[in-house]
């Protein structure tokens, strides 16, 4: 199998992935990528690289098996042996998965359905047969006409048979007891097809052995409705009600099955797109969700509502099991609301939420990680291939057109990732594979923005940092002014700073009641809020906490897009308070407040960074293309005599960091290294391209003295297109990296834990780079045979090849070529012409021409 | 407790659950918790239809197991709530629309019996839900008008009704008449407590009373009277082997508890030395015995939480007594009822709640749960709280460290010492200068003095008498007769000021600008300035930073006010060009005319017409008129912009003199238009 755990080692270093991806959105499946065992104690959830497998009552995931299911287009458990799911793929390709014992190989066995078009979902596994539905794909999530077709397929000889065909069908439902089946066509009428029948038949066929009875027709009925709104939604009961709903927020119930007819009629409450509707196994009720975050149950008799609300995302999808019909599950898409307007399947998160149909509390929650990348990654990656066609000589794969790189740290204390998005924290954790929590650290409302309301800003917070301990942790969000109106405050920003307070989970044993409730995780609590942290709306763009040495690191350093600094520190609480704190009542709240400042300079730019020696002395700020070192006592720049920094970067500074007497710099052309003692330049330099946020793709591992590295490439593999990346690690005064290892996937980010390097690619999974000697983690179900390893490491080594050949990345010693690539950099700002911006051309002009130095200057300004 | 979201909440006869009926937004919530949640779990909330009010709650428990709740309402009916199903299993529905006020199911009769407002009590079997009937009591007793608490007792081996007014009243069931009348309160009853095991005996108390009353049934007269030190708002009775006791909740949410309520002499020699006991004897003569509490108990947070006078008394809203021990309930986040219970009796007999007690309750930590108990699903996000945040700004430079502070710091207040030492003289010299010489005028000199003296006295209201002065060229006279000295301090009293009420910045402004100006260059040789001034300085900046804004806004407005006039000017030219439009019409026959004056139609067409449309030509005239006013004005106007033109004009008038003076006059007014 292609999609088993990649996992690498060359050296002494292994990188295997530690997550199984998102989870899938089934556009044309009844469920939504969950399914539950017979007992329904279980449930089997299908990400995109991972079947994960979790017991409901403790919500713990118990197993996960490694399968690539990135063409997944329906799940169902298999009613000949319930040990076993179906996995169907797009391109009919069935798996049978064991997902209930613990055996070395769970993939049992995998056969092809051939059929004309794509398989779109499967209508009902039997103990011989298929029944599935096909078409044309969609081809955006938008929903257009297509022909559909539903086929019997024969389990042992894979032989298929077409039972109906509909055609122009915009949407289609199957009922609980998967007997209905209904289409809605573009000509604004319903199909209804009864597949009851071929069930019994087929039924008998089984018992009598006769198959040369020719199969009947499935009752065929057609409804037409007036209501001429775009559909969004349908969904059928088990007794033939049709439920359609509608973008204008109506939805529309019609009765088949009927010899009178029934009135058709409209339910009205949601004011935006019905995004999923569901019958309940009674048919007494219709569940709908939509837009505004509200599961609403209409009981159907008397047309009365009841409502869950707030809920984390947009009700996407609404499925009830057979086998557990008194929960529901629900596909909440948690993306920004932005995102969901725009449709973008790609960038689309999902949580799988379970919830009790008795007391609507949840049973089960399931998120993948979050990451917010800068950019659309399948949008622009399209775009860009484009560009690539137009000019396939010129083009440099090497330069990523668009940042995707995406912000997460991870916390000292209890490892847990963080990922912020938008105007939430989500914190994961790694060694369960779960999300721990999701903190809100901005004001925003619950409720779900429909129609104009999506106007509305939500903060987001673009800067997360923690201090060494993990005590505190420091956030920035910025929110815009909505356009409401041609205000003049229509271009302000608010910026605010936050220091939260990490709050330990307190073992509830005060013996108090029984209704002391103790929470395991500990939580997050705001201490300080700082309004517009640098005055006069300077955006902060970089945010460091302070080494252990100073003030036992309980310091946060920021920086302004200006290039101003400032110091934060926790106050000491007054005497008071202090004497409260004794007798172990509740902690005054810590006040952080400002300590030093230096003022912004006028020279406004985007690329800023910030770090501090270990020992906390001095500061280095990278502003643009400088550097300058400031100490940290007096917060001046350090006279050119005792620190003199030479043009490291060439181009725009994109990180600083400092590894023992080492500063590390990345910039958008290069990665170079300069030992501060000797005042030279290590031999590690060379040439890289960065986009942006290339701050989060250099991580540094302070123990053992090493720096990873991430890079980005485009890939073109035939007619695909693609970001594929390499992680290498470096020592910091040695070029030849320690360790190399080739993504199939872009790396969005990157990041030191325990030795090892954690980062997140660019499909929302999550590797792991460490030493073979050491792991972070226990990663589950790891019983990599050697056989596979070995073609693991030939596939890599292939890939490597590849790259090299292509000359994808040019790693490379390129210290005389300094001045051209420093030049050849377009700036989007108003660039203010000082001695730095000459001094690469006079780094190198011995014994050329008067001329030659004069087009060369001619060539800076220009 | 009128401030609580509890309307009653009573303890089922097991004490294991307690039922509360809460207002919860706009509807009334039934809740059902269990006390002990490891023994039986059971957690349920109702909630009524927006039309059902809760008067009051009663359990109903009959044929074992199964317990229900019966819930009065405002509208004249009865619920039967079964908190195990949660859900409404019967409406009892009266005749009448007044509401009920209480339900008592009797043990003595089988049955439940109801009382309203309206002074009807109803008796319903409660296997079927039927009224069985009812019984009006204003029929046989005088001047009652509703009838709060209803109970039974047995008298005579005949079940009795015991009637809560502001009286009580004994009804014979089956004889539908008044037995007895039991006076004592003033106030309408809020309780009636059979006691279990006498049945002779039972307590009363009524609302807004502090009086609880014993009462015998046989002799109708009040045995004891428990005093409690509030209003009695709860009222429960306990026994235990021989021992009893009467533990009461009070207005302020306190627990109150009397030891041995039923053997009236038993405690008598216990507190002899009290005045209350004292006093009490005195009423034992009399027949009727008073007593006072024996213990208050109150619920409180512990010290260090204390935040609010509520966090010093926490609100007991419902108790009862399990046996050997007094169960309370208090709520917890205004919807969520904790428990705690006292031993009011040891094993050997001996009562433990002798004196007043304090309970310390620390705030339960009910935020983030495992599951999903009490509201919080695990499943949802934290939410954002800055309740509890101190919010600042990032003009806020006051906390700025002071560089090398301290070996400076020390070394400049020497100097600063020095300085004022020198300082203190000069001044002195130039106050005396001043008062010698008379330089800058009598006020300002005086002013000078009294802000010196002030600012050195510390005198606020003396500085206050002087900032009120609004003259600038007397602020600028007396900041500049200053000492510099000084200066700094005004300047540290005039930010404190401002920071205070930034309204006063209207007035206070020249202060600051004159003390800037004529100042500014010793303040700024001060040290650590900008930590000193750093209030005023965020201030300033605030105040500085909306004058982009309003500038901004200055522009846009006069830019509205200049399309304004534009569109004043376009308009009124339009105004001109009307007449001129009415001209048009006349401009046709002036056509006419000057074809007449060329001689190209003959005189005697138009004379026809002039006759035929005599008006007409009036008006023609009078707009001629008119127009010729309008032309002067032109005139007027093209002389100040461009004369040149107008000399032109001169030409062309001279040119047409020939012709018909008013006629020409129209023609070059045509001209120009084109």
């Amino acid at each position: 199998m292609p999609g088993i755990t990649q996992s690498s080692s060359s050296g002494d270093w292994t990188t295997s992935m530690a997550s199984g991806g998102k989870a899938a959105f089934l556009a044309h499946s009844a469920n939504g990528a969950s399914v539950f065992s017979s007992d329904g104690r279980y449930n089997i959830v299908a990400l995109s690289h991972q079947i994960r497998v979790y017991f409901v009552s403790t919500r713990q995931c118990i197993r996960s098996i490694e399968i690539d299911l990135v063409d997944l287009c329906d799940v169902k458990l298999d009613v000949a042996n319930p040990n076993n799911v179906l996995v169907f793929m797009t391109s009919g390709e069935v798996t049978v998965v064991n997902w209930k014992e613990k055996v070395s190989q769970p993939i049992i066995s995998t056969s092809e359905i051939v059929l004309e078009y794509p398989l779109l979902s499967v209508i009902n596994v039997h103990r011989d047969s298929f029944y599935v539905v096909s078409g044309k794909k969609d081809k955006k999530s938008v929903s257009s006409p297509h022909s559909r077709y539903i086929h019997k397929i024969d389990r042992s000889t894979s032989k298929s048979e077409k039972l109906v065909d509909i055609h122009n069908s915009i949407k289609y439902a199957v009922s609980l007891d998967n007997s209905k089946v209904v289409f809605v066509t573009s000509d604004h009428e319903c199909v209804l097809v009864d597949l009851s029948e071929s069930y019994k038949q087929s039924k008998a066929n089984d018992s009598e052995e006769s198959s040369a009875t020719s199969v009947t027709e499935p009752t065929v009925e057609i409804i037409k409705f007036p209501f001429k709104s775009a559909i969004t939604s349908v969904a059928v009961s088990n007794d033939s009600a049709i439920a359609i709903g509608t973008s204008a927020g109506a939805i529309q119930i019609l009765f088949g099955g009927l010899a009178t007819e029934k009135p058709q009629r409209l339910l009205k409450w949601h004011i935006d797109q019905v995004r999923s509707l569901q019958f309940t196994p009674d048919n007494n009720y219709l569940l709908s969700g939509g837009l505004e975050k509200v599961l609403v149950f209409w009981q159907l008799e008397t047309d009365k509502t009841q409502f869950l609300p707030r809920l984390n995302g947009t009700v996407d999808k609404i499925s009830i099991d057979s086998n557990k019909n008194d929960y529901y599950t629900l596909l909440l898409n948690v993306s920004s609301p932005k995102a969901i307007e725009e449709a973008v399947s790609e960038e689309e998160n999902y949580e799988i939420l379970v919830i009790s149909s008795v007391d609507l509390v949840s049973r089960l929650s399931i998120n993948c990680i979050r990451p917010k990348f800068a950019n659309n990654v399948k949008s622009t990656l399209a775009k860009t291939k484009k560009k690539y066609l137009k000019s396939e000589a010129s083009f440099d794969k090497s330069k990523l057109r668009y940042d995707y790189s995406s912000i997460f740290e991870i916390h000292p204390k209890t490892k847990n990732l963080y990922f912020p998005h938008d105007s939430v924290i989500q914190a994961y954790d790694l060694v369960k594979n779960e999300q721990t929590f999701v903190q809100n650290a901005a004001p925003t409302l619950p409720t779900g923005k429909v129609r104009s309301e999506t106007k509305l800003l939500d903060p987001s917070i673009s800067l997360i940092s923690f201090t060494n301990d993990g005590d505190y942790m420091c956030t920035f969000d910025s929110v815009s002014t909505s356009e409401i109106d041609n205000l003049l405050s229509k271009n302000d920003k608010q910026y605010a700073l936050k220091f939260w307070k990490f709050v330990e989970a307190t073992t509830g044993t005060k013996g108090e009641s029984t209704n002391t409730i103790s929470n395991k995780t500990g939580h997050w609590e705001l201490s300080t809020k700082i309004i517009d942290p640098h005055g006069n709306s300077n955006p902060i763009l970089a945010v460091t906490a302070a080494p252990s040495s100073y003030f036992g690191g309980l310091a946060f350093l920021s920086a302004d897009n200006k290039g101003g600094l400032r110091i934060w520190r926790p106050s000491v609480p007054k005497d008071i308070y202090q004497a409260t704190t004794k007798n172990g009542g509740k902690l005054q709240q810590t006040a952080w407040t400002l300590r030093k400042s230096r003022p912004s300079g006028a020279l406004s730019s985007d690329a800023i960074d910030v770090c501090w020696s270990e020992d906390s002395s001095v500061i280095f700020l990278g502003h643009e293309s400088t550097i300058t070192a400031i100490n940290s006592k007096t917060f001046e720049e350090l006279p050119a005599s005792v620190f003199k920094a030479p043009t490291l970067s060439g181009s725009r500074i994109r990180s600083l960091s400092i590894l023992d007497n080492n500063l590390i710099v990345l910039s958008k052309t290069r990665i170079s290294s300069y030992n501060l003692l000797s005042g030279e330049l290590n031999e590690l330099v060379a040439k890289v391209s960065t986009t942006f946020g290339g701050k989060n793709l250099i991580a540094i591992d302070p123990i053992n003295k090493l720096i990873a590295l991430a890079v980005n490439y485009y890939n073109v593999d035939g007619e695909d297109f693609q970001i594929n990346s390499k992680v290498l690690v470096f020592k910091p005064d040695q070029l030849k990296p320690l360790y190399s290892y080739t993504h199939q996937q872009g790396v969005a980010s990157i990041r030191y834990l325990n030795s090892s390097f954690i980062f997140v690619d660019l499909s929302s999974r999550i590797g792991v780079v460490q030493p073979s000697s050491t792991s972070p983690f226990t990663i589950s179900n790891e019983e990599t045979s050697l056989t596979r390893d070995m073609n693991n490491m030939l596939i890599n080594a292939q890939a490597t090849a590849d790259v090299i050949n292509n000359r994808n990345v040019s790693v490379s010693a390129n210290s005389n070529k300094k001045a051209s690539d420093g030049v050849g950099d377009s700036y989007e700002f108003n660039r203010v012409i000082d001695l730095n911006t000459f001094q690469p051309i006079f780094e190198n002009s011995e014994g050329s021409q008067i001329d030659t130095l004069f087009d060369l200057i001619i060539k800076v300004l220009q | 407790m009128s401030s609580s979201a509890v309307i009653c909440s009573k303890f089922d006869p097991s004490r294991t659950y307690l039922a509360s009926a809460l207002v919860a937004l706009d509807t009334h919530q039934i809740k059902v918790q269990s006390i002990n949640a490891s023994q039986s779990s059971l957690n349920t909330s109702f909630d009524l239809d927006k039309s059902c009010k809760v008067t009051n709650l009663s359990w109903i428990s009959y044929a074992g197991e199964q317990q229900f709740i019966a819930l009065t309402l405002t509208k004249g009916s009865i619920l039967v709530y079964s908190p195990a199903t949660n859900d409404i299993v019967a409406e009892l529905t009266t005749s009448n629309n007044a509401a009920i006020l209480d339900f008592h199911y009797s043990l003595h009769t089988q049955t439940g019996w109801s009382c309203d407002l309206g002074g009807s009590v109803y008796e319903w079997d409660l296997n079927t839900f039927k009224l069985v009937q009812t019984l009006k009591i204003t029929d046989f007793i005088e001047n009652a008008e509703s009838v709060n608490r209803i109970s039974t007792i047995a008298y005579k081996g005949q079940p009795h009704l015991l009637v809560g007014s502001h009286s009580i009243y004994l009804v014979n069931i089956a004889s539908k008449e008044l037995v007895k009348t039991y006076p004592g309160h003033i106030q309408p009853i809020n309780a009636i407590l059979p006691v279990v095991n006498d049945s002779d005996l039972f307590l009363t108390s009524a609302k807004g009373d502090r009086f609880i009353n014993l009462y015998s049934v046989e002799r109708a007269t009040t045995k004891t009277v428990f005093v409690s030190q509030a209003p009695v708002v709860d009222v429960a009775l306990g026994l235990k082997d021989n021992k009893s006791v009467l533990v009461v909740i009070d207005e302020n949410g306190n627990v109150e508890l009397f030891n041995n309520p039923l053997s009236a002499e038993s405690q008598q020699p216990s507190q002899p030395s009290t005045p209350v006991s004292k006093k009490s004897k005195r009423r034992q003569q009399a027949g009727v015995q008073s007593r006072s509490p024996q213990s208050t108990i109150r619920l409180s947070r512990p010290e260090t939480e204390i935040k609010s006078p509520q966090d010093a008394n926490l609100i007991v809203n419902s108790i009862t007594i399990d046996n050997d021990s007094v169960v309370v309930s208090w709520l917890e986040n205004s919807n969520l009822s904790f428990f705690e219970s006292l031993h009011w009796i040891d094993e050997t007999g001996n009562f433990t709640l002798n004196s007043d007690k304090v309970i310390r309750k620390s705030k339960p930590d009910l935020r983030v749960t495992n599951h999903s108990a009490y509201g919080h699903d695990i499943a949802a996000p934290q939410l954002y709280s800055e309740g509890h945040a101190i919010i600042s700004d990032g003009a806020n430079v006051r906390h700025l460290d002071q560089d090398d502070e301290e070996d400076e710091e020390e070394l400049e207040t020497l100097a600063d010492k020095l300085e004022k030492l020198t300082g203190d003289q000069k001044s002195q010299k130039v106050s005396a200068k001043t008062t010698k010489s008379k330089l800058g005028g009598e006020k300002t000199g005086t002013l000078t003095i009294i802000l010196a003296q002030s600012l050195r006295n510390n005198d606020h209201s003396l500085l206050e008498t002087v900032l009120s002065n609004r003259d600038p060229t007397v602020i600028q006279n007396t900041i500049a007769k200053l000492d510099p000295s000084l200066a700094v301090v005004l300047l540290d009293r005039l930010s404190e000021r401002i920071q205070r009420q930034t309204s006063r910045f209207d007035q206070l402004n020249y202060w600051l600008k004159w003390i800037v100006i004529i100042h500014g260059a010793v303040i700024s040789s001060l040290p650590n300035l900008s930590i000193k001034l750093s209030g005023l300085h965020s201030i300033l900046i605030k105040k500085a930073d909306t004058l982009p804004r309003l500038l901004e806004l200055q522009g846009r407005l006069k830019m509205l006010y200049e399309q304004n006039d534009l569109k004043k000017e376009i308009l009124s030219e339009e105004l001109h060009d009307d007449p001129e439009e009415v001209d048009s019409d006349i401009e046709y026959i002036e056509e006419i005319d000057d074809a007449e004056a060329l001689g190209i139609i003959e005189n005697g067409e138009d004379v026809e017409i002039m006759d035929g449309h005599d008006d007409y030509v009036d008006s023609d005239e009078e707009s001629e008129v008119s127009a010729d006013e309008e032309e002067e004005d032109d005139d007027d106007e093209e002389e100040d912009g461009a004369p040149v033109k107008s000399a032109l004009d001169l030409e062309a008038d001279e040119e047409n003199y020939s012709d018909v003076e008013i006629e020409v006059n129209n023609d070059d007014r045509m001209d120009e238009d084109e």
